[in-house]
């Protein structure tokens, strides 16, 4: 899904209204895994739960697939947090996978905040299969802290 | 029919039901899945996580091999199999015939549901208008009520309804009479009189008169349901969906007593901080009425305080359920812990038993981990929560005795009952109609010898509905049952259904995989025979390997404590020896093996003659099916290879042995097994008063062997009795810990103490002293209940040491399993996987994958068949488009990604020195491309290339 | 066990090419692997002799690190040869085989690892002015033995050794079969030598050598450097801070990148056969350039230059081994492991490692625990599992 090249006639304001740091509205990426977070946000969704629409859920079948690579991708390419949601540990389809996502996640943070990209900018989080409320409040909290922090710096300007 | 595909029915959609069906349907079968609620997953769909662990893990039952054929997802978003049809919201309607012809009617409750069929309750007595209206509404029936025969006609002459309850001595005009008149307004009506017992006669008369049928006071629920349920499916026959079957497995589970409806409720249903164990599960769950809180359920306010009563509903001579429920004591551990360890606000978890039933090979551990966490555990029942007992602000008054008798009393804010289970409505409705063997409660009673088997040929049954069971032994039934309409629908010609066209997929091989066609079976006990059978009737070739130089393992000296079971070894030795698909290689070994899994190179030798190897009891040689003779000279048989796709453990185990050193023979200290064998050969004297001391749990639920080897109880209990039917005056006591007697062999229990059998519990580390000389033996203890110095002198000594398993780490780890902490067979998941090692390949049954008795051995082994069968009945797989690839001009053999694999499906290729990936292994998780650095390895739309497409996608969406 | 070389005719090189040659002659040694020039040119790079004749051009110990040995001793240990190798390897080269060893890029089995404390190297202008002074070399190398070794320095005359070397805080051997004990010593007399292995007692005893001791004043030498090097690289880390401290400042750090991957091709822990950035994951449709400059603005090519970099660190944060290769070879100077030493050093404390010390010490991101990291897990509102 890419964009168009802008019409030559457009108006203002810019298409990606997010670019603005006075209107700011975050733009999350959450990798979520197959079996127990993307159910919990499945659950969500049939119980009616509303929570803010920044976070785009990116299905991975396993929290363990998520490449360091896929997170620093993500912030530069605009995203003002990336949240890792999979399984409880010992809960995970693929028996071990989250508990290797853990420490990627942990070496990510340490090197990602030298380059002021905020460490509560990843996040890393169990949502279970029936935690639909859980994963709600995730979101909004989520979505909220990182309003808070304002807009990630990395994306006022391109750096690829 | 040639070319006509196997086809079977399964009726309830629970975890047992899923079980079979999967099975069924990864063999190739069809399976039609029958489901009366509105979504398949049963009692575990309620339930977040599941003992003996404080995880869930259901998704690991889906199928590991052709992962395209069934939806992966987490099982309570749904199932969906390409081969399993599942109606949900479904009623069974009927279901006649025979194995290979079996007709089946279901009718979707929203084609003719209950709403359809109104029910119109006719008493003069307000508890019983309301009671059945309860009862039958909750089932989905309209109910009217009416207190005389007057106003049901009136009610008749307004509306119309399908069935009619009427009391037959009510005042003014009496049921009998409206039966009459009710009739003459609607002649198609079902009427059903009520009556006391003693008006049985006139309930008859009536019947004669055009009443259906007739219900005897005090009403059972399950009775009015079934009553109610029978007309209502003869009503809505006509519109049902028919289809034929060739075999039905049932899997209906059981459900849970109401507390309320017991002598002795602990005020449930009146003081709302009394919930059942099941209410307490969903108050646990964030998905459950609480939310993210743990909070009492009328005040809100946060809980801190709990307790656990268990035993309500079962172990209950009262309530009609004297039986055990086997699952209740792990449910409150699981819950107490998970109380503790979820939320930090409860101070204080406090669970009421009387024997703590951790019988599973993980249980006791589990059971250790609630401790650690701050559960307190309580040797007391609780008598009652008293009657007129108000719960006041400050929470629910127990009471209890501790065991030297003084009274304790604490403050619950909850208190949480373990009420047993017992079948539901459909079960003993079912079991009538079809006319199963039922035991003395209702639960489907399966043929001895024969799990899953009921007396019905094609009708076979699992899970709940054999009794109370856990969710290891569900599912280890279920796949047992699977095999058994697997064997149906072979016997009947059936087909599989043969891989589909082969998967789509960019540049990946679309070449098929396949197994060797043939099993070995290691190990010549009961279990490696029942599977080695098992799968040889499949019509597949079978090596069975056996260090000894006859067949039985364990069985030949425990067949004479155990009825029927010297014909049936005898029957099933004379089965393996006879089959022309099994090879039986005696006294031999496995030396090594080579090939990848599923393409296995095996070779067999010759075992060492040493003194152990051969069974001086048992002078004639069992011949060897089709190998070479042993020279009686000492001259060795050559090495033998075996190709095979699968391999199945069933190595067995042994007593474990005392660390208390025995007399050789005479009066003394005997192990269980020893004292078993003595009194079978009549070497005890039991038809003279004898001084028996039984110590159970010795070494067992310790360091060293912290696992209930779930045998020793029964056993210990049969020889007590055993003695004294030999002579009443016989003294037996049983020092124990725990009486490990769950489900129904708690009857022994029972029995033994009216016996007179006399039971001292012990705390562990404060074990009864044992002293024996050539004069006897001494055992002293300080009772619990009396605080006394106790002494006894006792011919016999008996310890219950437990079972040890006998498979080494390297044979294991030969076919790439591996041991557990306890040294049995490392199951791939305890609860979901409990017969495969990660690799599905790679089975095992019996004593060496876990302690239990014959019939466990041989669900086991019928489970590993079914599994094995699954797999050797295809005879090409094609991986699907989610397995790995391995670029190998990127890939630098760095083997992180073998490290990674959670299932070792990666391996170097020694010939060509480069990375391959095991299609049947690989379950397409991804993990590896994460941990590659160099995009070597990669797994379609889960690598990196496609990942980076998706998220500067998403990062670009406008808002 | 302890031995001692005797200095022969002042010239330490001298020395050290005669107990190379005497291992080569007796045979305790079917090749060894050390620095050596080739032809006249003055640059040194590893060369794997098995002549006894053949050493008079290697180089020791010197300021010419051109090549990280530890590659090289991978791709001469991928496989058994049934062969005993003995490597003169600076302690960063230890550090770096050892590292690809639990990678598999290569085994210890047959070689006998020689380390030393460490002469520091010069980065390659300053080589050229330094091996351009117009003297004999060796007369070079032998003033810059003396001065190294007599006291911790951070230049020699006018030539500042790589800043690399400068905050390097282990520049004494690890994890060696034998340690060269150079800080302190009377080198003119003799040089001392320490078996840290069997592999290493059994070759310094084939080499009949006599009893020798640790230099006395080396322990306190190894504090003070040790103090300085601490001192030097909290310096280093602080102007990391100051100049990459923000996505922006990075982006500027790497402006002059070009993306010609030399300090990948020299770095020794980055062992991919093939980079995944030569592969398609970064083979963008022209459409994505052209929605990237819509967004921005704008695109400066080539791509993908900070996201290399950053990759990079995610994949051997735990494993740089601080040897400065990347700096040296960048063709625009860009100071790549004042960066990267900077973050790696300071990542890898999370899970207490350190490359190089323990040949069975895993990675850190092959291995788990069941429970760990508590800390990162959740939103903060509840007890973390």
């Amino acid at each position: 899904m890419t964009q168009t090249v802008m019409e030559p006639e457009q108006d203002s304001p810019p298409k990606t209204p997010s670019l603005n740091p006075d209107a700011f509205e975050p733009v999350a990426v959450a990798f979520v895994c197959n079996w127990c977070t993307y159910t919990a946000a499945d659950l969500a969704g049939t119980s009616r739960l509303t929570y803010p629409d920044n976070v785009r859920l990116v299905r991975v079948m396993c929290t363990g697939m998520v490449d360091p690579q896929y997170v620093i991708k993500a912030f530069l390419e605009g995203a003002d947090a990336v949240l890792v949601s999979g399984c409880h540990p010992g809960d995970c389809h693929y028996i071990n996978g989250n508990y290797k996502a853990r420490r990627r996640i942990k070496l990510l943070k340490q090197i990602l905040p030298r380059f002021g990209i905020d460490a509560q900018r990843l996040r890393l989080t169990w949502i279970g299969a029936s935690d639909g409320i859980e994963f709600a409040q995730t979101m909004t909290r989520f979505v909220e802290e990182i309003r808070g922090l304002g807009p990630c710096q990395a994306r006022l300007q391109q750096v690829i | 029919m040639t070319d006509q595909i196997g086809k079977t029915l399964v009726i309830g959609g629970g975890i047992s039901g899923i079980r079979a069906s999967l099975d069924l349907a990864q063999a190739g079968y069809q399976v039609l899945l029958l489901e009366q609620s509105d979504r398949v997953g049963g009692l575990l769909s309620q339930l977040d996580t599941q003992f003996p662990t404080s995880t869930c893990g259901m998704c690991r039952m889906l199928p590991m091999m052709e992962r395209d054929r069934v939806d992966q997802q987490c099982l309570r978003r749904g199932l969906s199999h390409d081969n399993i049809e599942i109606c949900v919201s479904t009623d069974l309607i009927s279901l006649k015939g025979d194995p290979g012809n079996f007709s089946v009617s279901f009718l979707s409750q929203t084609d003719g549901g209950r709403d359809d069929c109104p029910v119109l309750v006719v008493d003069d007595e307000k508890i019983v208008r309301d009671s059945m209206k309860e009862w039958l509404s909750e089932e989905g029936y309209p109910v009217q009520t009416a207190d005389s025969a007057a106003e049901a006609l009136n009610l008749l002459a307004e509306g119309s309804f399908k069935v009619m309850l009427t009391d037959i001595k009510m005042p003014g005009m009496d049921g009998v009479t409206l039966l009459t008149r009710a009739k003459e307004i609607q002649p198609d009506l079902a009427v059903v009189m009520m009556t006391a017992y003693a008006a049985v006669d006139t309930a008859v008369e009536a019947m004669k008169q055009g009443a259906l049928d007739y219900l005897v006071k005090p009403f059972d629920p399950d009775a009015v349901l079934q009553m109610v349920d029978r007309i209502f499916k003869d009503a809505v026959a006509e519109n049902a969906r028919k289809d034929t079957v060739d075999a039905v497995i049932l899997a209906s589970g059981a459900t849970f007593f109401q507390p309320n409806l017991g002598i002795n409720p602990y005020g449930y249903g009146r003081i709302p901080g009394v919930v059942t164990n099941l209410e307490f599960e969903r108050m646990l769950s964030h998905a459950g009425p609480g939310g993210m809180d743990l909070v009492h359920p009328v005040t809100g306010r946060p809980v801190t305080r709990i307790a656990w009563f268990q035993c309500v509903g079962s172990r209950d001579i009262q309530t009609g359920t004297p039986f055990c429920s086997s699952t209740c004591c792990m449910i409150s551990v699981k819950q107490s812990l998970l109380a503790k360890t979820m939320y930090p606000q409860v101070t204080e978890a406090c669970v009421f038993y009387m024997d703590l039933r951790t019988w599973g090979k993980a249980s006791d551990d589990y059971a250790r981990q609630a401790k650690k966490a701050g559960v307190r555990f309580v040797r007391a029942r609780v008598h009652s929560l008293a009657p007129g007992l108000k719960e006041n602000d400050t929470g629910i008054p127990v009471v209890w005795l501790d065991p030297s008798g003084d009274r304790r009393e604490s403050l619950f804010d909850l208190v949480v009952l373990a009420p047993g289970q017992h079948p539901d409505a459909f079960l003993s409705g079912f079991a009538k109609d079809q006319e199963l063997t039922t035991d003395d409660w209702g639960f489907v009673r399966p043929e001895p010898f024969l799990s899953g088997h009921t007396n019905r040929p094609g009708i076979f049954v699992c899970g709940g509905a054999t009794g109370p069971r856990d969710i290891h032994d569900s599912v280890t039934g279920a796949s047992a049952a699977a095999l058994s309409a697997m064997q149906v629908m072979a016997s009947a010609g059936r087909q599989t259904v043969q891989n589909p066209e082969k998967t789509e997929s960019t540049g990946l091989r679309s070449d098929g995989v396949s197994l060797f066609p043939g099993a070995l079976v290691i190990g010549g006990g009961i279990a490696g025979m029942a599977a080695a059978l098992a799968i040889a009737d499949q019509g597949f070739d079978v090596d069975l390997v056996e260090k000894t130089d006859h067949l039985g393992g364990n069985l030949v000296w425990l067949q004479t404590a155990i009825e029927g079971a010297g014909s049936f070894l005898e029957e099933q030795t004379a089965a393996v020896q006879g089959h022309d698909r099994i090879r039986i290689h005696t006294r031999t070994c496995v030396a090594d093996t080579m090939g990848r899994p599923g393409q296995w190179n095996t070779r067999l030798t010759p075992v060492k003659d040493t003194a152990e190897n051969t069974d001086a009891d048992r002078p004639e040689q069992l011949a060897e099916n089709g190998s070479p003779p042993d020279k009686s000279s000492g001259g060795k048989s050559p090495d033998v290879q075996v190709r095979h796709g699968v391999v199945v453990l069933a190595v067995g185990g042994a007593e474990a042995s005392p660390d208390r050193p025995l007399p050789d023979n005479g009066p003394g200290i005997y192990t269980q097994q020893q004292f078993q064998q003595a009194l079978d050969q009549d070497a005890i004297d039991t038809g003279s008063p004898l001084h028996v001391a039984m110590f159970q749990c010795q070494g067992s639920r310790e360091p060293g062997r912290d696992y209930c080897s779930r045998i020793c109880c029964p056993r210990s209990l049969d020889q007590a009795l055993r003695l004294k039917a030999g002579h009443p005056d016989s003294r037996v006591v049983i020092f124990y810990r725990d009486m490990m007697t769950p489900g129904l062999s708690e009857s022994a229990y029972t029995e033994a103490r009216k016996a007179g059998v006399v039971f001292v519990p012990y705390e562990p580390g404060n074990t009864p002293e044992l002293a024996a000389d050539n004069t006897g033996c001494r055992v002293n203890w300080t009772d619990p209940i009396l605080g006394r110095a106790m002494e006894m002198a006792a011919d016999y000594a008996v310890l219950a040491t437990g079972i040890q398993p006998g498979l080494s780490r390297d044979l294991a780890r030969l076919f790439g399993a591996d041991l557990d902490r306890s040294g049995f067979f490392d199951q791939a998941d305890i609860k979901w996987r409990p017969v495969e090692a990660m690799d599905p390949r790679v089975l095992a049954c019996g004593i060496c994958l876990e302690p239990g008795n014959l019939a466990l051995t041989l669900a086991s082994a019928r489970a590993a068949a079914a599994k094995a069968v699954s797999l050797l009945s295809r005879e090409t797989f094609f991986p699907g488009k989610d397995t790995a690839r391995v670029r190998s001009a990127f890939c630098s053999l760095c083997q992180i990604c073998i490290d990674a694999c959670p299932f070792n499906a990666r391996f170097i290729d020694p010939e060509t020195r480069t990375l391959k990936v095991d299609p049947l292994a690989c379950q397409g998780c991804g993990i590896c491309a994460a941990a590659c650095p160099s995009g070597a390895a990669v797994v379609t739309d889960r690598s990196l290339a496609p990942m980076i497409k998706t998220i500067h996608a998403v990062l670009n969406q406008p808002l | 066990m302890i031995a001692s070389i005797q200095t022969k005719d002042h010239s330490i090189t001298r020395t050290l090419q005669d107990f190379f040659a005497g291992m080569l002659k007796t045979g305790a040694a079917d090749a060894v692997l050390v620095p050596s020039r080739m032809s006249d040119s003055p640059y040194v790079k590893p060369c794997l002799i098995a002549s006894h004749d053949r050493l008079d051009r290697t180089v020791p110990l010197g300021p010419g690190f051109f090549v990280n040995a530890g590659p090289m001793m991978s791709r001469l240990t991928r496989t058994r040869a049934g062969s005993t190798l003995v490597a003169w390897l600076r302690p960063c080269e230890i550090r770096a085989f050892v590292e690809l060893t639990k990678l598999r890029q290569g085994a210890r089995e047959e070689v006998v690892i020689i380390g030393m404390d460490c002469p520091m190297a010069l980065s390659r202008t300053d080589y050229d002015d330094w091996a351009g002074q117009g003297n004999d070399m060796s007369d070079d190398v032998e003033k810059w033995i003396q001065t190294v070794y007599q006291k911790p320095v951070t230049q020699v005359d006018a030539w500042p050794v790589s800043r690399a070397c400068q905050v390097c805080d282990a520049p004494y051997p690890v994890n060696a079969d034998v340690s060269v004990m150079l800080l302190g010593g009377d080198l003119d007399r003799e040089i001392a030598l320490r078996a840290d292995t069997e592999k290493g007692e059994k070759l310094l005893a084939e080499m009949d050598l006599s009893e020798g001791q640790e230099p006395e004043r080396r322990k306190a030498l190894l504090a003070d450097l040790e103090t300085e090097r601490t001192e030097a690289f909290q310096a280093m880390d602080e102007e990391m801070l100051d100049q990459t401290g923000s996505i922006e400042s990075l982006n500027r750090f790497f402006s002059a990148c070009v993306n010609c991957y030399n300090c990948r091709s020299v770095c020794p822990v980055c062992y991919c056969k093939e980079c995944v950035f030569n592969t398609d994951a970064v083979a963008y449709a022209p459409t994505q350039y052209l929605s990237w400059a819509d967004k921005w603005g704008q695109v400066s090519l080539p791509n993908d230059t900070v996201f290399f970099h950053l990759t990079r660190l995610a994949h051997i944060g735990c494993t740089c081994v601080g040897c400065g290769q990347c700096t040296l070879a960048c063709p625009s100077h860009i100071p790549v492991s004042d960066l990267f030493i900077s973050v790696t050093r300071n990542a890898r404390k999370a899970f207490d490692y350190v490359p190089g010390r323990d040949d069975a010490e895993p990675l850190p991101l092959s291995v788990f625990q069941e429970s760990e990291f508590t800390d990162i897990v959740g939103m903060g509102n509840k007890e973390a599992t």
